[in-house]
Order: C-alpha cells, then structure tokens, then sequence
C-alpha cells in the first residue's frame, strides 16, 4: 500500500545515496587529493628512510595497485565490514581507533544537543507567541549574536572567564589524569566537570538555530486559517498555542533536528581543539593532515552513514506526523 | 495559600539534595588525599602518543616517555655532554682500532625481574641491523659484528678504525626475552609499547588512556637510584595556549617547548620558574644543490634554477638577510642568529668569518657576478641565459615561523634585485617535492644531538635522497668526514669537526638563520631538584640521561598535582549543586505558574 511504498522508496534512496557516497569518498581522498600517506609516514626527514624501504610501506599499504584494482579492494572490504587498517596508528584497525574517539563526541555533542534544543525551542515558541515583545526582542538579538560568534571564540571567552578566572572548571581534556582512582560518584563528577564548558560552548552555539526556526516557523502557523478557527470558537489561548500553533510548527523543526544531530556527529573540531577534548572531529582533523586513507574512509562512511540515517528517520517521522506527506 | 506551601516545600526539598550531595562529595574528597601520599609529577604535552614501541616512534613525547623506560648503553654527562657510562660502565680500544671492549654493569634487572645482561644489547642492536630500523642504523656505522661473549662484556668490532661506538648510540635497549618473539620488523611494528612495556629505566609505564594522558610508576629498584616522585603523568593538550593555562591553573606542573609569547606571558608569574635553555634546533634556508654529478639527482632527475649552485649568489643572499630581525620579530628575542650547523657547546665552531647583514655588499656582489637587470624592470638576470633572477621559494604550513621568516626574507632579496615565488607547503607535500629535486630554496629545521656525527654525516654526497637537505656534494668534505669518524685522540676529532663545520659555513648550501631557544616552564611553588644538562643554559627536562627525571623533589609534603583536580573539585562541587538546584527551582516555578495560568482561565 501506499505507505509500505513510501517507506521501501525511501530506503531504496537512501541506500543508493550511501553507495554513491562510498564512490565518491574513494576518489576523493586517493585521487583527486594531492599528498599521500607514505609522504607523511616519512615526514620531517625524521624517519631516514631509504628508497627500498618506502617502497615496502607503500606494498605494505596496497598502495602499489592501480587505481581500479584499489577501488575495487576497497569496496569489497567495506561491504565485508572491514575497514582497514589506519597508517596514522601505525596498523591499528580503523574500528577500534573509531570506537576509541566515538563515545567522548557522542556524550558532548548529545548532552550540548539535548541542551541546545530545549532551550532553543522553549525560546521559539515564547517567542513567536509573543512577537514583539521584550523577550522577543531580546532572545532575537542574544540568539543571533550567539549564533554568528565562532565556536572556538565563545569556547575561548568561556574558558577564560571559568577556567583561568574562576578556577571552577579544569582548562581542558576528558578526564583528570587520577581518573583510575577516583570512586564511581568521584568519576562521574570528574567527567562532568570536564564536559560541562565544551557542552556549554556548543549548546550556547546550537540554540540559535533551533530559537529562529522554531520562532519562524510558529509565526507562518499563526497566520494560518485554522488558528483563527480555533480562537473563534473559543478555544484557550494555551490550547491554540499548544495543541494547534505548536503541534504543525513543529514540522519543519523535526526535519532540522534530525540533520543536525546527523551533521553534529561529526563532532565540532574547533571546540574539540579548544578544551584538548579528543573527538571525533580531532580524529578527523589528523585524518585529513596525516592523509591517512583507511581513516578518512572510515570516518566519512559514518558521517554521511549518519546523515543519511537521520535523514531517513526525519523522513519517516514527518510522515508520521503528518499524513498528507505520506500520501503525496 | 496551598501554593506558598508547595513552593516552601520544593525549595526545602531542593536544599536537602542540594546538601546531600555536598556532603558525600566532601566525604569522597576527604578520604582520597589523607590515605595514600601519592606524589605525582605531571607534565604538558601538545603532541599525542601513536606508540611507545622504542623502534618505531616519531613525536617528541614518544620519547620523552621512552627516556624513562628504557636506558641508553652509553649516555651524555650531565654537566658538559661528554659520553658518560650508562649501561655501558668502561671501555677500551684495541690496539688496531678494530675492537671495542665494553664492561656491562652487573645486578640490574629488567621491570619484570628478569636479569639483564650484555646479550640484552648485542641483541638489540643486532636486530637494528638486520631489520634495517630506519631511527638507529646510522648509530651502528662500520659494524662487522656485536657480540656478548659472557654476560658482562660486550665485544663490537669495526670494519674500519672508528670512535663511533663512543658517540654514544641513542639507541633504546630493549629486552631480548620479549622482542625476540617477534619474527620480523612488520610484526614488532604491531605492538606499540603498551602493555607490557619493559624497560630498565627509572619509571615502568603503566597506564595509557590514549589521547588523555599516560601514566608512568616509579621504579624502586632503579639501578641509579630510586626517583623521588612516585608518578610522572604526561597530558596532552591540543594547543600551547591551553597548556600554559593549565600550568598557571596547577593543573600540571611542567610545560614543555612554551611558545616565545606565552613563555613571555608568564614572567611575573610568582609561582611559575622560567628556564631559557640552549638551543638544540636550528632553522635553516635551503639551496637546491642537484647537479648530474650526485647519483640520486641524475637517477631521479632535478630542476632548479641555475642560480642556486652558484657560490657568489648565495652569499649575496646570506648578506641580504638580518637575522637579528629574524630572531627579533619572530621569536621575540629568544633565540640567536645562527652560523654552523652544531649547536653543542662542546663542538660548536665559531667561523672567524661571520656574514654580516649588508644590502650593498649583495649588490655589489650579484652585480660583480654578472646579475644585472638589464632591462630595467627591478629584477636581476642571471648571466649568460639571460633568465630573470626569479626563485621558488618553500616555507612549511606546519610551522608558522617560517613563513613569516619568508615573509621578511622575500621583502630583503627583493631589495637587492632577487624575485620570490613564495609557496607554503605542509610536510607531506614538501617531502614529496624534495624527493623529486624539483625545487629552489625552502625554509626547515633540525633539532641537532649533542655529538655532532650524524648531523655532519647528513651533508655528504652519499646522503643525497636520505637525510641530505640540498644534495650538497663536495669531495673534500666526504674525505674529511669519514676521517673523522675514525680518528683516534679526541683533539683530532675536534679540529676535523671545527673544519667540517667551516667548510659547510663557507660553501653554504644553506644558511642557518637563527638557533631556537629551548623554552620550559614549571611550578617552582611546588617543585625543585631539577638539575641542568648542561650546567650551563641546560635544559631541565627531558634530558639526555635521567638527571632530573629521578632528583625532582616536591616542596611540601602534600606537594604533585596530580592532585591538581582535586584542588579545584571542591569549588566544581558546589556549582554542580548550584546547578542542579537552579533547574529544580527553575522547573518547580514554571510547572507552578503553569498551573496557576490553568486555574486562573478555568
């Protein structure tokens, strides 16, 4: 039926996106970039490394096949589920170096997510409801200005004022370097302390996304026919907010939620390289400097996995919420 | 009058947890110091760990860290540099100069208990010959055979007579019980130096949270004596910034290679010592030196402008540039021109020759050389060809100082009639183009050791392809090199270094722009016991020997940082409550007004 149509569709589409995305990636790191990650294993003239023995790395690494016969390994070993193996880290597997840095972005980007959303669209909504009032007013300017200041600059300014001047809060890492010593309860709180400025960075960054979309979107609604039903017919103004303004205004924001969450897995680099807070947007950082194929590969598989993931939820869930896209 | 009662008892119920939570964090913080005196010695790093595999590493804390692990055979005397017994206790040349005897110390035992013996360093390094470990081979130069013939000797004979078992190999021992399950060098390349590091050094590694930091226990047992400290934690930073921060915070205790503006941000720092160390880094400029003589340059093909390989057009663009600027601008005074290419007091030649900074003088000198612009247009031609005086020019991504030192040395050869194509290249790439020959002049460092061999070996023809910055070839200075490396009295060794060292200085295929000055930073609130190596302008960490690493002694008995968290934790705690609090009060107000709305519509 309709529906199971809609869905198959939809997956069809994703998975075809994912594949060209897995093509693209290929050639996009290995031949439409220059360098290569042998140079960088040699770097600095520091590794004194003679012809033969570069050779034998650049064997090692595969990297002696032509192009199609790489593409080709490549391909097959993703669909095999095998990754590879990282040259950055000399060998080690790229699952385990991705599982390494995954739950540190997971935790700061989902906390700063959560964070940023609730707030963001509480303030959307108030806002949009009250358009023109002081809030309004004030939350527009704050959010903008929230929203155009970099990242790592906000990072910076926060890392100053509770870190160098207060004290309050560790300058920087993931944990205390006594870590293997402290109780669960010391553990967590150290955990906390290291992730509260970071989170507190981004969740200042993120809001103003969700604030002016929320509010934007809230305001196209109220126009609309079917408000002024409601309020004619007597309706509680907190209803009309509630059951009918912010139920359709939501919409556009689930859409948002969902790429965002899919864009945010990529971790934020320059918050990451601010608070020394190893991510995977650092991961990805030394990826690309160190030309390490295997990881990038990997790391981009995920990223664009993700988004597509998200995406296809997003897909599924305004579908939910809203028939007519089903049918359409 | 119910809705005052249900606000008093949210916010009684809010201050109860809000205590609670206070309480057992002050009851968790009171144990932990009281029970166990751990101190710790934590240092800053910017760089991170991929291994500690003593064969395979490259960062800067990689071997900082190894330094404490592992034990060189021979090492460099605390107070001029000089070899000094390490492993190796005393030593003697045969008469032909063909065989060294070293006596190897008795009764040290590996960090698993294992005894070590000779056969531990005739295993170690004979497996760097024949793996071919690219970091070590050049230590072991003319080796016939290494062999232990008894537990405490060592015998190493040489194919020609030679000092170089002397110089001292910075070589890691390793030990023959546990690497020699490995069957060749891809397969050791796997383990990477965790778990099971073993070591005979001052500190066993015993934890590795990779990315945050890594942490080393002191050995008691020490053969040199048992460290003061208890731990040594390294913790990485992703930026200086951060790092400097955290030493003024007392987050850490030592920073290392502090760049020159934070360095300077922290004098007046009561808490905070400042050490400006001799310089073990030089940055030079480099000259394409290709010519169809060297083999690798005629094997690989080269391109480089003619100009290069003139002696005359390079001095005039030594005499083009004010180093003194350089040092100025760039490192803010931290630093000194430079001249030769050894940094060590003890082996460092002073040319009577010194290059000064005179504009006119380069002039006259491309103008005596036949570079004349001809036509009018501010830029020389090279004589003969005709080509405009228009160089390709290199500077690295990875290290901003030099591009700024291009910056400035663009402007200079401009002023005297020489064109730049200024290009910053990162490392990889730069790599590549120095591979292919196909290059003018680039801007890159050296961090030079304190004997003076292998930085010397680096200039000669043979080394065009591996470790040559310019493919530099002349005859005279191959000659006197391999002299040198198997000359018998140290005076000899002396003067053929001195005149090696004026021959690069007067042939320049690069010139040396200035010597960095090594910069560290620690906790003198909290610290002493450092020792310099050497004595004079040493550096106080990371030395070559354990000098320090075991002597650092905290200042009060409570002293180390590794409790440096839980100094500032009691101050977190109550935010934490403040916190949590504020979101109960918060949501306990807004719930209430919600229903307050409810009732007053309904």
């Amino acid at each position: 039926m309709g529906t199971r149509r809609y869905v198959v569709s939809k997956i069809v589409q994703a998975f075809l996106t994912f594949v060209a995305i897995l093509v693209f990636n290929f050639f996009l790191f290995r031949v439409w970039s220059p360098g290569d990650p042998i140079s960088f294993l040699t770097r600095g003239q520091g590794a004194n490394i003679t012809p033969e023995e570069r050779q034998a790395l650049i064997e090692e690494y595969g990297l002696d096949e032509s192009t199609m016969g790489q593409f080709l390994e490549y391909m097959k070993d993703t669909f095999q589920g095998n990754l590879g193996a990282s040259s950055f880290y000399q060998g080690e597997p790229v699952m385990d170096v991705f599982l390494r840095f995954l739950p540190a972005t997971l935790l700061l980007v989902g906390v700063a997510t959560l964070f940023s959303m609730i707030i963001g669209l509480w303030m959307g909504i108030r806002s949009g409801w009250r358009r023109g009032s002081m809030f309004d007013r004030t939350s527009m300017v704050g959010s903008l200005i929230l929203y155009s200041m970099p990242e790592f600059w906000l990072g910076m300014l926060l890392l100053l004022l509770f870190s160098t001047t207060l004290g309050w809060f560790p300058v920087g890492g993931r944990i205390s370097t006594n870590a293997s010593e402290l109780s669960t309860w010391e553990y967590i709180l150290d955990v906390a302390n290291h992730l509260f400025l970071p989170a507190l960075t981004l969740t200042l960054a993120y809001i103003g996304e969700y604030y002016l979309v929320m509010r934007s979107s809230l305001l196209d609604v109220l126009g609309e026919d079917y408000i002024t039903t409601a309020r004619a017919k007597g309706v509680r103004e907190r209803d009309v907010l509630n059951k009918h303004a912010v139920r359709n205004g939501l919409l556009p924001t689930v859409t948002l939620i969902a790429l965002s969450i899919g864009y945010v897995i990529g971790g934020a680099i320059t918050v990451e390289v601010v608070f020394s807070y190893q991510g995977l947007g650092l991961l990805t950082y030394t990826a690309i400097v160190a030309k390490d194929y295997w990881l990038l590969q990997g790391l981009f598989l995920f990223f664009t996995g993700a988004v597509i993931v998200f995406n296809l939820a997003a897909d599924f869930v305004y579908a939910y919420l809203d028939p007519r896209v089903r049918e359409a | 009058m119910r809705r005052m009662v249900r606000v008093l008892a949210l916010s009684l119920a809010t201050a109860m947890l809000a205590a609670g939570v206070f309480v057992v964090q002050a009851a968790a913080q009171d144990e932990s110091p009281a029970e166990d005196e751990k101190v710790t010695f934590t240092v800053g790093m910017v760089n991170d760990a991929i291994t500690f595999n003593p064969m395979f590493m490259i960062e800067t804390p990689e071997y900082a860290t190894a330094d404490l692990v592992y034990d060189t055979f021979l090492t460099w005397a605390q107070d001029d540099m000089s070899t000094a017994p390490n492993l190796a206790e005393s030593w003697e040349q045969s008469e032909d100069g063909l065989t060294w005897t070293f006596d190897i110390r008795e009764g040290i035992t590996w960090h698993d208990g294992t005894p070590f013996t000779a056969n531990d360093i005739a295993f170690t390094f004979n497996w760097i010959i024949d793996e071919g470990v690219g970091a070590y081979i050049d230590y072991l130069p003319f080796t016939d055979e290494i062999v232990a013939t008894d537990d405490t000797t060592l015998v190493w004979t040489t194919t020609t007579p030679t000092s170089a078992p002397l110089y001292p190999p910075y070589i890691y021992i390793v030990p023959e019980h546990i690497f020699s399950g490995y069957a060749d060098k891809a397969d050791a390349r796997k383990w990477k130096g965790f778990p099971d590091a073993v070591g005979t050094g001052p500190f066993e590694l015993v934890e590795w949270r990779r990315g945050d930091f890594w942490r080393l226990e002191a050995n008691p047992d020490y053969w040199g004596g048992a460290p003061v400290v208890d731990e040594f934690v390294f913790r990485v930073f992703q930026n200086e910034e951060t790092m400097v921060q955290a030493l003024q915070q007392g987050e850490i205790d030592f920073a290392d290679e502090v760049p020159p503006s934070l360095f300077q941000s922290m004098e007046g720092d009561p808490n905070i010592t400042l050490n400006e160390g001799r310089a073990t880094t030089f940055i030079q400029m480099s000259f394409n030196q290709c010519t169809d003589e060297v083999d690798y340059c005629r094997d690989i093909g080269w391109n480089h402008h003619p100009a290069t390989t003139d002696p005359q057009f390079r001095l005039a663009v030594e005499h083009a540039i004010d180093r003194q600027v350089l040092v100025d601008r760039i490192k803010l005074g931290y630093g000194t021109p430079g001249t030769t290419v050894i940094l060590d007091p003890r082996w460092h030649h002073d040319p009577p020759n010194v290059v000064t900074h005179d504009p006119e003088e380069a002039r006259r000198i491309l103008e005596e050389a036949g570079y004349v612009d001809s036509d009018g247009d501010g830029v020389r031609e090279t004589p003969g060809t005709g080509e405009p005086l228009e160089l390709r020019f290199i500077v690295r991504t990875e290290n901003p100082d030099t591009i700024t030192a291009g910056e400035f040395i663009s402007e200079w050869l401009r002023d005297v009639g020489i064109v730049t194509q200024t290009e910053a290249l990162n490392d990889s790439k730069l790599t590549d183009t120095w591979y292919s020959n196909d290059w003018d002049m680039y801007i890159w460092g050296w961090g030079v050791e304190p004997d003076p061999n292998f930085q010397l070996s680096s200039y000669t023809t043979g080394q065009c392809g591996t470790w040559s910055d310019t493919c530099y070839s002349n005859p005279a200075y191959d000659e006197l090199f391999s002299q040198s490396q198997s000359v018998e009295t140290v005076e000899e060794r002396e003067a053929a270094v001195a005149e090696l060292q004026q021959m690069l200085y007067d042939d320049r295929p690069e010139i040396v722009l200035w010597y960095e000055t090594y910069l560290q930073a620690y906790r003198s609130d909290r610290w002493t016991g450092f020792v310099q190596q050497p004595s004079e302008q040493g550096s106080i960490l990371f030395q070559y020997g354990h000098y320090s690493d075991i002597n650092i002694t905290p200042i009060s008995a409570d002293g180390g940082s590794g409790a440096g968290s839980e100094d500032s934790g009691g101050i977190p705690a109550i935010v934490w409550i403040g916190l949590v609090g504020a979101v109960v009060v918060i949501g306990g107000v807004m719930l209430l007004r919600r229903r307050r709305e409810d009732e007053d519509e309904a």
